[in-house]
């Protein structure tokens, strides 16, 4: 029986209702695999146990209990349906837990939907969200997305469902994307984002945009995204003056970019423009400098170059999605006939997922560290027994394989992720590569933190994470080995694991296509944080070794420099106002265009930049503080972890003391709003001198009158160029 | 009820999001005003997905009921 397929044997056995006889043969078939079949198999079983239920509930009940001693994965799934369509929904989640580290791929995706469905259906929607949410980020199924999107629904109206951020996104298109919605909802949850969806009317993007009265203009985006197709620009195959064929659709979407930016204050994401797979001229269409091919290339071109010039725009690359996707696939000609739907249906999914990493990117969900295991991840083979000769790096196509992996990641290092090492290793075996192979590629300089020893992995995961001052959820863990990713996703759920192919040369791909590490800009400081984690773990050692804090202070030499804000700087402040999470009083998110409104309403702003006798740390402070009656409030204020304990704020605080007094403001008011991460500022106003002035719901309010002198630390030299009104954007 | 009808009844569920929906032969969009062009394709994408088939223009013109939908999916040879 092992020999024919499923689905063969499932026709071969013909339908419900059965005999004993016909039962037992179903159990046979099914119970002697033992690994999970494919995903459409398991769909076929679930849709067998339904009919089977439906006719005869005691059968189902009867082949369910016959199935549980330990009949393969196989059998354990139809189990788990059986029981599903009998209503045992406990019991049926209970048989789903069994399988839900065992599958990989879309099967692991049916698998956690299934087992959320159960939970939900029993009663414990609590413990639906994580298998949820990785159903929504494993899946390339529109159907299970769309099933995921429903189930999450239905779960939101029992239970608080987990989200990092929330986001209103518009999707404006001159195509039928409304099916795009469902599938981005899915997605962005299993990225943190509770995502609000609007679906403009078909082909009226401008019209939506410029009308102040439209459904745009009253659902209140945070982000637009605006996704015209090719056809919709009307280019003929050959245009007479491609000068202005480029011109005039770039112009028209710049001003669109500007009236979405300005008037309803959103970010905005373009899509590009596909180069699409038919052309009756051939190649001749991209070589003529006026045929379409070449326009929508010059045009994609002009629209990026357009983007860097405006804040808040950033390019969706639609035409490298399309490619990655297989352009003949993602175009279907009958659904574009019969609907205007663009992409196909089973294109919307890498559509929604790369909509979702930018959308990550622009909502400050980027990951921020990587953690690799050595043996079978950097090289092939064991270090600890095959010695520095004898794994596989370089010379040969395996070795080739995992040389090509550790330059992909050192790449991955220029956008600011961090490399760790996470390895089961004898310290002095783990490091010999790093120092002495000829075919490595990373040297310990490109490993922030290093963690070789006979620990669980979850300890030095949570290690890594605490010597790098970032949340687990920064973290993305690669292992080749499934029972330790199995181990850190039952312990650390927040920690993303990869799920590592078996072949190395599959190990880009499969780190590449996650999107974890999307940032919008690479910023100077996002260049140099390797370094500058390296050097606070020596400042730490410092830090052990010299007497009084004040002391070691003291003999880190601390250079601060205070700043209003400026156009160089405001990429790097936003990133910080949206991903700083520890020391921020106030923890407002704000956009581009949000802060450039404060400036304009007058704020007063600090950019503070730190630096010592081991490195620049950058600019890593944030205060901004708006007029309100005779005083000062204190709207945000914010500092990189990666500069704790050095009693930066004090320099902060003690220019903003200094700027009320000469220009009048009579006190400051500080303001304290509790988040599950910023305990640690809680009585910051206190201990700066600060006294209480009540509570506004949850926040605590602080007040410091202008006539008392502020001291800043004697050890740290400050430069305060803040003090001349006005901000420099 | 037979697979093919099972099989069915879960694209019409998923695509007019009702769990309690029926299957019977009548459906089609006079008497189901959620059957409007939008929710159409919904179904044929479902359709596509669930039976690994395609569908042309005619086709997904014509199957404007479950009766029609089952003899276009039983000429692609869907159900035997």
């Amino acid at each position: 029986m092992n020999t024919v397929s499923l689905e063969l044997g499932l026709r071969l056995l013909g339908e419900p209702p059965y005999t004993a006889a016909k039962a037992s043969e179903l159990l046979e078939l099914v119970g002697s695999r033992e690994s999970l079949c494919p995903a459409a198999d398991l769909t076929r079983l679930e849709h067998l146990a339904g009919s089977i239920a439906s006719g005869d509930a005691r059968l189902a009940l009867d082949l369910a209990a016959r199935l549980e001693p330990a009949r393969g994965d196989c059998g354990g799934w139809l189990r788990a349906a059986l029981l599903e369509a009998c209503g045992r929904f406990e019991e049926a989640a209970g048989a789903l837990r069994f399988l839900r580290e065992k599958a990989a791929g879309e099967e692991r995706a049916l698998v956690m939907l299934a087992s959320a469905r159960n939970l939900i259906a029993a009663g414990h929607p609590d413990q639906a969200w994580y298998p949820l949410a990785v159903a929504c980020k494993g899946s390339a199924s529109p159907r299970t997305l769309r099933n995921a999107a429903r189930l999450l629904a239905q779960a939101r109206k029992k239970a608080e469902a987990p989200f990092r951020r929330r986001c209103r996104i518009a999707l404006l298109s001159s195509t039928t994307i409304d099916f795009l919605a469902p599938i981005l909802r899915a997605q962005c949850f299993g990225a943190g984002i509770d995502a609000e969806v609007y679906i403009g009317p078909f082909n009226q993007y401008e019209q939506e945009i410029r009308d102040p009265d439209s459904g745009l203009a009253r659902f209140r985006p945070d982000v637009i995204a605006i996704g015209a197709d090719w056809r919709s620009l009307g280019l003929r195959d050959e245009e007479d003056s491609p000068g202005e064929a480029v011109r005039a659709p770039c112009a028209r979407l710049e001003s669109l970019w500007w009236e979405s930016r300005e008037r309803l204050g959103a970010t905005v994401i373009q899509f590009n423009f596909e180069a699409p797979p038919f052309d009756a001229l051939g190649h001749l269409s991209a070589a003529l400098p006026g045929g379409r091919g070449h326009l929508l290339r010059e045009i994609n071109l002009a629209l990026w170059e357009a983007a860097a010039r405006t804040h808040g725009v950033v390019i969706l690359d639609v035409d490298q999605i399309a490619a990655r996707f297989g352009k003949d696939r993602w175009n279907d000609p009958v659904l574009w006939h019969t609907a205007k739907q663009y992409p196909s249906a089973e294109a919307l999914p890498s559509l929604g997922h790369q909509l979702t990493v930018l959308l990550r990117a622009i909502l400050g969900l980027t990951s921020k560290c990587l953690a690799l295991d050595l043996d079978g991840v950097l090289w092939g083979g064991v270090i600890g027994e095959d010695g520095l000769g004898g794994i596989q790096l370089g010379g040969g196509p395996a070795g080739e394989a995992f040389v090509a992996f550790q330059h992909y990641l050192r790449s991955l290092t220029r956008t600011g992720a961090l490399l760790a090492v996470c390895s089961k290793n004898n310290y002095e075996d783990a490091v010999l590569p790093f120092r002495q192979h000829p075919e490595m590629v990373l040297r310990e300089r490109d490993i922030a933190v290093f963690m070789a020893n006979w620990k669980p992995k979850e300890e030095n995961l949570r290690a890594i994470a605490a010597a790098m001052s970032i949340g687990l959820d920064a973290m993305v863990f690669v292992d080749d080995n499934p029972a330790e990713r199995s181990r850190v996703r039952q312990n650390l759920p927040e920690v993303e694991v990869v799920e590592l192919p078996a072949d190395p040369a599959q190990y880009i791909a499969a780190v590449d296509r996650l999107g974890l590490f999307e940032t919008l800009a690479i910023t100077s400081e996002d260049r140099q944080r390797t370094a500058s984690i390296r050097e606070n773990l020596e400042r730490k050692t410092l830090e052990s070794t010299a007497g009084g804090v004040d002391d070691y202070l003291a003999q880190l030499d601390i250079q601060v420099r205070l700043a209003p804000f400026d156009e160089v700087d405001l990429p790097r402040i936003v990133q910080l106002i949206n991903k700083t999470n520890q020391f921020n009083l106030t923890t407002r998110r704000r956009g581009d265009a949000e802060v450039r409104a404060l400036l304009a309403a007058g704020a007063y702003t600090q950019a503070m930049r730190a630096g010592d006798r081991f490195g620049d740390s950058g600019l890593t402070g944030v205060l901004i503080a708006l007029p309100e009656g005779n005083g000062l409030r204190v709207d945000t204020w914010l500092m990189s972890c990666r500069v704790l304990g050095r009693r930066l704020e004090e320099a902060m605080f003690g220019a903003l003391v200094r700027y009320a007094a000469e220009n009048g403001y009579t006190h400051i008011t500080g303001e304290y709003v509790p988040t599950a991460k910023n305990s640690q500022v809680a009585d910051l106003y206190a201990r700066l001198g600060c006294a209480a002035a009540g509570q506004e719901g949850e926040n605590r309010l602080f007040r410091w009158e202008t006539g008392k002198a502020f001291a800043v630390p004697p050890m740290i030299a400050c430069e305060d160029l803040t003090q001349r009104a006005g901000a420099a954007v | 009820m037979t697979l093919i009808d099972q099989r069915l009844q879960q694209i019409f569920r998923e695509a007019f999001e009702n769990d309690t929906l029926t299957l019977a032969d009548s459906l089609s969009p006079e008497i189901m005003p959620e059957w409007d062009s939008l929710g159409h394709v919904k179904l044929i994408m479902g359709c596509e997905e669930e039976f690994g088939v395609k569908f042309t223009i005619e086709e997904t013109v014509e199957s404007n009921s479950v009766a029609q939908l089952k003899s276009v999916l039983a000429s692609k040879g869907v159900g035997r």
